[in-house]
């Protein structure tokens, strides 16, 4: 019936049942252990790779805090420099205040001093001028009598 | 020695004093008598030197600005013997730079009433 060898089939049966033992004894298992190790492998790198880019996202997200505090930072020293350079910048206008009040005081000083030098030169000339005028009266208007009278006077006064 | 020569000068001075040329002569000879008679003859040239020490500390000079007469001059000789000694002789020059007024100058004295210093201590009180 057919042209079918029942025997010959039922040969080739048994044949293929025992490849397929066969094949899943001895290379189906290990196949099979091959690709639960890959797929678990995968698993962990996937779960790694997941961890690394938390830890990615964490350390990111710590530079981006650090980089912002050290901004704050920048600006507070920053603010603080400023502000000394203010206050710099204040006190040597204060400073300079000052001394141009001590070069100002110490010209009037100057002034007044060289005022006084002044007067007190014409004074001298004054005194000067009034005793070479008085010599010369003397010794213009002092005859003998006179000077005898004067001379007299001069010896009383030695007593 | 030399102070016994002194006090034969000075009593031979002090007997000098206020006598005429002649009073002079006759002092002068009584002196050397005594002194020969006390043998004291090697003292003469010492007592000759404390002679000239006595002129020379008798001395003076008179600065006046100008001529006076005599006797003005010898009045104001005489004022001065009174503060500077009895027996002083004084010279007297003329330096019209005083101005006015005088100078009377010993060995060790000097009394300076001249116009010309009064005004110069003026100036130095005033300058």
């Amino acid at each position: 019936m057919l042209g079918i060898d029942w025997k010959i089939l039922l040969g080739e049966m048994i044949n293929f049942l025992i490849v397929l033992f066969l094949l899943k004894k001895f290379a189906l298992g290990p196949f099979l252990k091959i690709l639960r190790e890959r797929k678990q492998k995968i698993e962990e790198g996937l779960e790694r790779s997941m961890v690394a880019e938390e830890k990615i996202k964490e350390i990111r997200e710590k530079r981006e805090e650090i980089v912002a505090k050290a901004q704050q930072k920048a600006m507070e020293i920053f603010d603080q420099g400023k502000k000394k350079g203010d206050e710099k910048i204040r006190n040597s206008i204060l400073l300079g205040e000052q001394e141009r009040l001590n070069i100002i005081q110490a010209a009037k000083k100057e002034t007044q001093r060289e005022i006084d030098k002044m007067k007190d030169a014409e004074r001298k000339r004054e005194v000067e001028s009034a005793l070479a005028l008085a010599e010369k009266i003397l010794g213009e208007k002092l005859d003998s009598q006179k000077d005898k009278a004067l001379i007299d006077k001069l010896l009383a006064v030695q007593k | 020695m030399k102070n016994e020569a002194k006090i034969f000068a000075k009593a031979f001075v002090a007997a000098l004093a206020g006598k005429n040329e002649n009073g002079q002569k006759k002092i002068a000879k009584n002196f050397l008598e005594v002194v020969a008679r006390k043998k004291k003859t090697y003292f003469l040239p010492k007592i000759l030197k404390e002679l000239e020490l006595i002129e020379k500390e008798n001395e003076a000079v008179l600065v006046l600005a100008r001529n006076l007469d005599q006797r003005a001059v010898e009045e104001i000789k005489e004022n001065l013997r009174i503060k500077l000694g009895k027996d002083k002789k004084f010279k007297v020059e003329i330096d019209q730079s005083i101005i006015g007024g005088f100078k009377a100058k010993t060995n060790n004295f000097l009394i300076d009433s001249s116009i010309k210093t009064i005004i110069e201590n003026i100036r130095k009180k005033l300058v």
